[in-house]
C-alpha cells in the first residue's frame, strides 16, 4: 500500500526535516495529546523520572537525539512497561497510532541517514562485480576467476542488496585482500612457462593384484563366510566386465551404478581443466537406450563437480572438466574421482531368504541403539539381545550363496560395460600462451622495452577504468613497473604483474562513479551511463558495443538506450542480474542455512539443490519471456525438474534439467510463495513459523515491513511434552495479551494462510512435524481476516486476495528493483518515481521489461 | 593436567633451550617490572542450563551449582555475573552482537568494530600479534547463518578465525626460514611501492569528488595508511626472533582440526587453551577472542562423546523434558571442565607478583540467556582472573538489566585503555563497579 498509506507520512517526515515547517498534523492531533495524557506527569521539567523528558520531544527525526528518544518511547510502549502498571491504561487504538507513527518516522529517518545523493552513489565494486570485471577485462576463464570471491571479504548488505553503496566499506583488510586477489589474477594472466601437466593412468591393476575372494562374510564383521554367488563384475586380463555397478544409496541416482572410485589428489594439484579419457566399451546385447557415464569429483564438498557424458562407441570417451585443487593449500573435500554408468539395476540381488535374515539383524541393531539412547529398562534390552543372538545363530547357519541373478531378468541379454582404464591429465591449456596473456602483451613476448610497458597500460587502462584514462594515470601505472624492473630487480614479466596488480587495486578500477570534474554537468557522461547499465544488468563492465556508443555519446538517445537494454537482457550475461537481484530479493543465497529435522525424511541434497535453483529459474523465465511481474504472485506454470516435481506431487517430469511445466489448481503451487526453498527458509527446520512467513510477505511483496517485535515478545515455544498444540493454537495463547494482539492482527493473516506448506514446503492438510505423525493429527485451519476486513477460507482465496493487491505489489517490486538499480535505499525523494514506475507497469500489463526500461530511462538513474 | 614434552625446541639461532614450562614463561614475564594486562574473550553459543548454573544466593559464599563445580578450586579467582543483557539480537544470532554491541543480521544494519579489536588497537601494538582471533570453525562464516568469528575490523569486516592449535603454535613460535623471510620482505617492498602509487592516484581522485563521495575515498586512503603501518610493524617484527618455548605434544594432527572429521574434542580443546596460555605467557599477544562454541549446533557435536542423544539446540529448547535437562547440564559441565583447565593453566604460570591468571581478564560469555530457550537477557557470564589488575572477585553478583557492554567497558578500565568513541555502538553505559 506504498503509494497510498506510507507516502503521506513520508512527506510528513520531509516537512519535519525542515525546522521552519510546522510539525505534521498527526503529531499535534494524536501524538502530543497522547504523550501529555500518559507520560508528561512523570517525565517533565519538574520530575524528569529516569532523566527522561517528553515535554521537549519534537517531531524532527533528523536529529539523532530526538530519534533515539522516540525509539525509547516506542520500546517502552511496545513492551507495555510504560505507563507503569499503577497508572491508567492507554487506549489500545491510540497506542497503536502513536507506535505506528514513531516506527514510520524512524524508518524514514534511518533511510535518509543511509542514503547519499539523489542519483547513483559513488561506491566500490562488490566482490562478485570485481570477479566479473576481471574476467571481462582480461578475458579470463569464468571458472578460474570465480574462486577469487572466496579470497575477498564478504560484502555488507543494505536495504537487502550487496551492491548498495552505504554498506560497501573499504578498510585495511579490504585493501590487503584485494591486493592478494589481484596478485593471483596477475599470475593467471601473465605467464612465463606452461604449468607442469600431470598424468594418471588407472588400469585397475588392484583387481588383478588383489582379486576379490569368491566367498564373503555372512554379515560384515562375522567370521562365518559363504559363497558370493552371482557376480556383478568379472575381472578379465584386458578389462573389467560390469553387469552391475556398486550401489549409490541415493534415490536421485536410481538407475546408476558406481564402476570406478579412486583418489586423484596426486594429479589435481591446482585449479584447471583436466582431460579424462575413459577406455570403455559396452557389449549392448539387448540394450537399445544410449549408454551414459557420470563423472563426479570431490563429492559432498564445496568443490564438487559432476558431469554426464555419452559413452563413445569408439572405445574412448573424452571429457574436459574444470576441477579445483586444494584451496589455500587445503583440500576442502575428498579429492576422489567417482564414475557411474546407467546400468541395469537389480540384475544381481541378495538371495531373498538370506536377505530377510540379515535385514532382521540390522533391524535389531537399530532397536538396540534406540533402547540404549532412551535408557530403556534392562529387561527390554535383554529381550532384544536374546532375539539378536537367535538371528545370529540363523546367519551363521546359512551356507547358501549371498547373491543370485535376478530370476525376473534374462541375464544373458543384459548389457555389459567393459572398462579398461581411466586416464587423467592436466591442467590442460587450450593454447599457449593463453589468450589473456596474448591480449595484454599485444605485441608478443619478445619486446622488453620501456615504451612497450607504456603502450600496454595505455591500452589496458581505459577499459579497466571504463572511461578514457589521462596520460598521468597511464604514466602512474607504468611507473610502478619501471621501478620494479630498475630498483626491484624484477624480470619483465614479474614487473608487469606488479603493474597489473596495481591497476586492479586502484580507485579507478575499484570504484564506480563519475569522476567528479564532470559532476557539475547536468547529466552523466556516456561512459558513466554505460557502466551504470552494465553493472545493473550484467554485474560487470560494459562490452565493446557499449563503449563505442559511450564514445559516440549515443546512450542518451532514448531509442538507442532502449535497444541496448533489450540486447543486454537477451544476453546470457543477464544471468548475473537474475542471480544477484532475484537471488537476494528471494533470499536464495540463504537457503540451505535451515537444516530440516530428521523427521522430514523426504528432505535430501537433491531437493535442497533443486529448491535453490527453482526461484532463479522461475525469475529467469519471467525475465526472458517478459512476463507480468504478477506471475511472481501466482502462476499457471512452474519451472521445475524431476526432484521438485516429486516433492510437489506433479507427475510426468523426468530428468534433472529444469523446464516449464503447466499446473492446475489441484497442485496448490504457482508464484514464489509456493516454492519449497522459500517456505523451508521461512520455517525453522522443525516447525513452520507463520509470523516469519507473514513478515516476509509484508516486507518483500508489499514493502510494508511490520514493526519489530518488542524486546520481550518471546517466541512461540516448541511443544512441551504431553501437549499437542498446533502452531496456530499456541499462537492464540500468545495473542491473548492485548499488546501482542495489536501487532498480530496485522501480521497473522499473511502467514497463517501459508500453513498448508510444511517446514520443508511440502503440501499438507493436517498438522505435521514436531512429532505429529500419522493421519489423526489436527486438520489445519488456514482461514483468516485481513486488516481491511476481507476474509479468506483457504490458500486459493488468499492468493486471489494477493492478486487483487497487484498495484501495491507493483509499487513494492518497483521500489525493490529501483533500490537495486540505484545502489541506494529508495527514500521519500523517489516517491514520484516509484509512483510513475507503478503506473508504467499498470499501463503495460505489468510486464517486467517495461519496468526495467522505465527505470533506466528515468532522470534519477541518469542523474549525476 | 597435561604434561609437556621435555623434548627441546630448537631456536633458529642454533641454541638449544630446554626450559621446563614455568621457567620459560618466567624469563619472558620478568622483562618488565610490571607484567602487562591481557584480555581473553571466550564465547559459548546458545547459552547453558541456567537452573544448574546460576547460584541461588549472592555473594562470595554462594552455593556452587553443578555446572560451576569444575571451577570451584579457583573459587576466589572468578565472579559469576548474573542479569546482563544484550539489546540487539541475541538468542540464535547473538554471536555477532556479543563483542560489538550492535551488529546484527538485519538488512540495512551497519556493521562495526568489535571491542577486542579496539582493545588490540590500544594495548596490542607492543606485541608481535596485536590480537589472536580464534574459533571452533576456521574463517568468518560471513554470509552463512552463524558466525565463526567474534572479531570485526573498524569498518565492519569480519576477521577470519584460526582453529588448529598446531597451526597457531607454528604461527606464534616456529622460526621462519631465511627464504620465507626474504620472500616476505620482497613482498613488503612490492606492496609498499604499489600502495604508494595508489595513494597518489586516490588523492587526485579525491580532490575532484564531491563531499559525500569523498568519504568513500577517504576510507580508501585511511585503509592504505593502516595497511602500511601494519606492514611496517610486521616488518619490524620479521627479523626479531620469535620466543623460544618447549614444543607441545600435539600428537596426531588428524583429530585436531575441527573442520575435518574425526575431531577428538577434548584433546583439541585443551591444546587450544595450552597454546593461548603460551601466547599470553610469552607476551606474543595481549588480546584473544575465541568463539569456542557456535550458535546453532556448536559446530562439532562434541558433547555426543558422552552418549548424549540430543542436539545442543534441541537441549536448549528442552520444553521442560527432564531427560533433555539432565543431558543439557552434563554437556555444560563437560564444557566447563575444559574452561577450568584453561584457568588452571593460567593460574599455574608465574607472572610478576602473581600468576598469569591474576594479570589476565578472562571472560566466559554467551548471547543466550539462562531463563529458558535463549533470550538476550539474563546472559550467563563469568569474569575470571585479573586480581592484580584491580579486580575484586565477589563470588556471585546480580546486575539485573545491565548491558553486557558494561563488562567490556570494565575490561578497558582495568587495562588502562581509553574507552573508544561510540563504544559498543552506545550499548554500554558504565562499569560493573562491584568488581573494581
Amino acid at each position: 500500500m506504498l503509494s497510498f498509506i506510507i507516502w503521506p507520512t513520508l512527506f510528513a517526515a520531509l516537512q519535519s526535516l525542515d525546522e521552519s515547517n510546522p510539525p505534521p498534523e498527526i503529531f499535534t492531533t494524536a501524538v502530543q495529546p497522547f504523550i501529555r495524557q500518559h507520560c508528561d506527569s512523570c517525565h517533565n521539567r519538574d520530575s524528569a523520572k529516569a532523566g527522561f523528558r517528553v515535554d521537549l520531544l519534537g517531531s524532527d527525526f533528523s536529529s539523532p537525539t530526538t530519534a533515539a528518544q522516540w525509539k525509547e518511547v516506542l520500546d517502552r510502549l511496545n513492551a507495555a512497561e510504560m505507563p507503569p502498571r499503577d497508572q491508567p491504561r492507554p487506549d489500545r487504538a491510540a497506542t497503536a497510532a502513536v507506535t505506528d507513527w514513531i516506527h514510520d518516522q524512524l524508518q524514514v529517518a534511518g533511510q535518509t541517514l543511509r542514503s547519499s545523493g539523489a542519483g547513483v552513489p559513488f561506491r566500490r565494486l562488490n566482490r562478485d562485480e570485481f570477479a566479473n570485471t576481471v574476467r571481462d577485462l582480461l578475458g579470463l576463464d569464468e571458472q578460474l576467476v570465480r574462486p577469487l570471491i572466496e579470497e575477498l571479504p564478504a560484502d555488507g548488505k543494505a536495504a537487502g542488496f550487496d551492491r548498495v553503496g552505504a554498506a560497501l566499506f573499504v578498510d585495511q583488510s579490504q585493501i590487503e585482500r584485494t591486493l592478494a586477489a589481484a596478485a593471483r589474477v596477475a599470475e593467471m594472466t601473465i605467464v612465463t612457462e606452461p604449468p607442469k601437466v600431470l598424468r594418471q593412468l588407472n588400469r585397475f591393476e588392484l583387481h588383478r593384484l588383489k582379486p576379490r575372494p569368491d566367498d564373503v562374510e555372512v554379515f560384515p564383521g562375522f567370521a562365518h563366510r559363504i559363497p558370493r554367488g552371482a557376480q556383478d563384475y568379472i575381472v578379465h586380463p584386458e578389462h573389467i566386465e560390469f553387469l552391475q555397478g556398486g550401489p549409490t544409496y541415493r534415490r536421485d541416482y536410481a538407475g546408476w551404478g558406481v564402476v570406478a572410485h579412486f583418489s586423484i589428489a596426486q594429479t589435481v594439484t591446482q585449479d584447471g581443466y583436466y582431460r579424462f579419457r575413459i577406455h570403455a566399451k559396452v557389449d549392448n546385447r539387448g540394450r537399445s537406450e544410449p549408454n551414459r557415464l557420470r563423472l563426479r569429483y570431490a563429492l559432498d564438498s564445496p568443490i564438487q563437480v559432476e558431469a554426464e557424458v555419452p559413452l563413445d562407441p569408439s572405445g574412448v570417451t573424452e571429457a574436459l572438466l574444470f576441477l579445483r585443487g586444494p584451496v589455500n593449500g587445503e583440500v576442502k573435500g575428498p579429492q576422489v574421482f567417482n564414475m557411474l554408468w546407467n546400468h541395469t539395476e537389480n540384475a544381481v540381488i541378495p538371495e531373498p531368504t538370506y536377505k530377510a535374515v540379515f535385514s532382521e539383524w540390522t533391524r535389531l541393531r537399530g532397536a538396540l541403539e534406540r533402547a540404549a539412547a532412551e535408557r530403556a529398562p534392562q529387561d527390554k534390552v535383554d529381550a532384544l539381545l536374546a532375539e539378536r543372538a537367535e538371528v545370529e545363530k540363523q546367519l551363521n547357519a546359512w551356507s547358501g550363496a549371498a547373491n543370485i541373478y535376478n530370476p525376473a531378468m534374462h541375464v544373458e541379454t543384459l548389457p555389459r560395460l567393459l572398462l579398461e582404464a581411466v586416464e587423467i591429465e592436466g591442467p590442460v591449456q587450450q593454447e599457449w600462451p593463453p589468450a589473456p596473456h596474448k591480449a595484454l602483451l599485444f605485441d608478443g613476448d619478445e619486446r622488453r622495452d620501456d615504451a612497450y610497458i607504456d603502450e600496454i597500460f595505455a591500452k589496458l587502462l581505459p577499459r579497466a577504468y571504463r572511461r578514457p584514462a589521462t596520460a598521468a594515470e597511464i604514466q602512474a601505472a607504468a611507473a610502478v613497473v619501471h621501478e620494479a624492473r630498475k630498483n626491484g630487480g624484477q624480470s619483465f614479466h614479474a614487473a608487469l604483474r606488479v603493474g597489473l596488480q596495481r591497476v586492479l587495486c586502484s580507485p579507478g578500477f575499484l570504484f564506480l562513479g563519475q569522476p567528479a570534474n564532470t559532476a557539475a554537468q547536468q547529466r552523466i557522461s556516456g561512459y558513466e551511463m554505460a557502466s551504470r547499465l552494465s553493472y545493473f544488468l550484467w554485474s560487470s563492465m560494459p562490452d565493446q558495443e557499449l563503449f563505442d556508443l559511450a564514445a559516440a555519446d549515443m546512450l542518451h538517445n532514448p531509442e538507442v538506450l532502449q535497444a541496448q537494454v533489450a540486447r543486454m537482457l537477451a544476453s546470457p550475461k543477464s544471468a548475473a542480474f537474475v542471480e544477484n537481484f532475484a537471488g537476494q530479493w528471494l533470499s536464495v543465497r540463504d537457503f540451505g542455512s535451515i537444516r530440516p529435522a530428521a523427521e522430514y525424511r523426504n528432505y535430501d541434497k537433491a531437493l535442497e539443490d533443486a529448491a535453490r535453483r527453482e526461484p532463479l529459474a522461475f525469475f529467469s523465465e519471467v525475465l526472458s519471456q517478459n512476463l507480468p511481474i504478477t506471475t511472481l504472485l501466482d502462476s499457471d506454470f512452474l519451472i521445475i525438474n524431476e526432484r521438485l516435481a516429486r516433492h510437489y506431487g506433479i507427475s510426468g517430469v523426468t530428468g534433472p534439467e529444469f523446464r516449464r511445466v503447466a499446473i492446475g489448481p489441484e497442485h496448490h503451487r504457482g508464484g514464489v510463495l509456493g516454492m519449497a526453498g522459500l517456505m523451508t527458509w521461512l520455517a525453522d527446520g522443525s516447525r513452520t513459523l507463520p509470523m516469519r512467513r507473514g513478515a516476509w510477505v509484508l516486507r518483500e511483496l508489499f514493502n510494508d515491513p511490520p514493526n519489530d517485535p518488542p524486546p520481550n515478545a518471546g517466541e512461540i515455544q516448541p511443544n512441551t511434552s504431553g501437549q499437542k498444540l498446533t502452531v496456530r493454537e499456541r499462537l492464540e495463547l500468545h495473542r491473548r495479551d492485548a499488546i501482542c494482539a495489536s501487532c498480530h492482527d496485522k501480521l497473522d493473516p499473511w502467514g497463517l494462510a501459508l500453513e498448508n506448506y510444511d517446514a520443508i514446503g511440502a503440501w499438507r492438510e493436517r498438522f505435521n512435524g514436531e512429532g505429529f505423525h500419522g493421519s489423526n493429527t489436527p486438520l489445519l485451519d488456514v482461514s483468516g481476516t485481513f486488516p481491511d476486513g476481507r476474509t479468506f477460507a483457504d490458500l486459493h482465496e488468499f492468493k486471489a486476495a494477493l492478486l487483487d493487491r497487484k498495484t501495491e505489489f507493483a509499487a513494492a517490486f518497483s521500489s525493490k528493483l529501483l533500490t537495486y538499480a540505484l545502489c541506494r535505499p529508495v527514500n521519500y525523494s523517489d516517491s514520484q518515481l516509484v509512483d510513475s514506475l507503478t503506473t508504467t507497469l499498470q499501463n503495460n500489463d505489468f510486464r517486467i521489461h517495461a519496468l526495467i526500461q522505465a527505470i533506466v530511462s528515468s532522470d534519477t538513474f541518469q542523474s549525476p | 593436567m597435561r604434561r609437556f614434552s621435555s623434548r627441546t625446541f630448537l631456536k633458529h639461532a642454533g641454541i638449544t633451550l630446554a626450559l621446563p614450562w614455568l621457567e620459560a614463561g618466567h624469563a619472558a614475564a620478568d622483562n618488565s617490572a610490571r607484567p602487562p594486562g591481557r584480555a581473553v574473550f571466550c564465547y559459548f553459543g546458545l547459552g547453558l542450563n541456567g537452573r544448574d548454573f546460576t547460584p541461588a544466593d549472592i555473594g562470595p559464599d554462594y552455593t556452587a551449582t553443578p555446572i560451576l563445580q569444575p571451577l570451584q578450586p579457583l573459587r576466589r579467582s572468578f565472579t559469576v555475573i548474573s542479569g546482563l543483557k544484550l539489546t540487539h539480537s541475541g538468542g540464535h544470532t547473538g554471536d555477532r552482537t556479543f563483542l560489538t554491541g550492535t551488529n546484527t543480521r538485519t538488512a540495512g544494519g551497519t556493521l562495526r568494530v568489535s571491542c577486542d579489536q579496539e582493545l588490540a588497537a590500544a594495548v596490542g601494538r607492543q606485541t608481535r600479534f596485536p590480537s589472536l582471533v580464534l574459533g571452533i570453525k576456521r574463517g568468518t562464516g560471513f554470509g552463512g547463518y552463524y558466525d565463526q568469528t567474534l572479531s570485526w575490523t573498524p569498518s565492519g569486516t569480519p576477521i577470519p578465525s584460526e582453529n588448529r592449535p598446531h597451526v597457531l603454535f607454528d604461527q606464534l613460535f616456529r622460526p621462519e626460514s631465511a627464504d620465507t623471510l626474504d620472500a616476505r620482505e620482497a613482498e613488503f617492498l612490492r606492496r609498499a611501492s604499489i600502495l604508494d602509487s595508489l595513494r597518489t592516484e586516490a588523492r587526485q581522485y579525491s580532490n575532484a569528488l564531491g563531499a559525500a563521495d569523498r568519504v568513500r575515498l577517504d576510507e580508501y586512503l585511511t585503509g592504505i595508511r593502516d595497511l602500511e603501518r601494519r606492514m611496517q610493524e610486521e616488518k619490524d617484527w620479521l627479523r626479531k626472533p620469535k620466543p623460544s618455548v618447549a614444543s607441545l605434544e600435539f600428537g596426531k594432527e588428524q583429530g585436531l582440526d575441527p573442520d575435518k572429521s574425526g575431531l577428538e574434542y577434548r584433546r583439541y580443546q585443551r591444546l587450544m587453551y595450552d597454546v593461548i596460555a603460551l601466547a599470553l605467557q610469552t607476551d606474543s599477544t595481549r588480546v584473544v577472542s575465541y568463539l569456542a562454541r557456535m550458535d546453532g549446533s556448536d559446530g562439532t557435536g562434541a558433547w555426543r562423546d558422552q552418549g548424549n542423544p540430543y542436539n545442543y539446540h534441541e537441549m536448549t529448547h528442552h520444553g521442560e523434558d527432564p531427560d533433555k535437562l539432565k543431558w543439557f547440564t552434563q554437556a555444560d559441565i563437560w564444557y566447563m571442565e575444559d574452561w577450568a583447565y584453561f584457568l588452571n593453566r593460567l593460574q599455574s604460570i608465574q607472572a610478576g607478583d602473581g600468576t598469569l591468571l591474576d594479570h589476565t581478564l578472562v571472560a566466559w560469555g554467551s548471547s543466550g540467556g539462562t531463563i529458558n530457550a535463549h533470550h538476550n537477557h539474563h546472559l550467563p557470564t563469568i569474569l575470571a582472573g585479573g586480581s592484580r589488575l584491580g579486580i575484586r572477585h565477589q563470588g556471585h553478583i546480580n546486575r539485573e538489566d545491565i548491558r553486557l557492554g558494561n563488562l567490556w567497558a570494565t575490561f578497558f578500565d582495568r587495562l588502562n585503555a581509553p574507552l573508544p568513541p561510540n563504544f559498543q555502538g552506545g550499548e554500554a553505559d558504565g562499569l560493573i563497579t562491584e568488581l573494581i
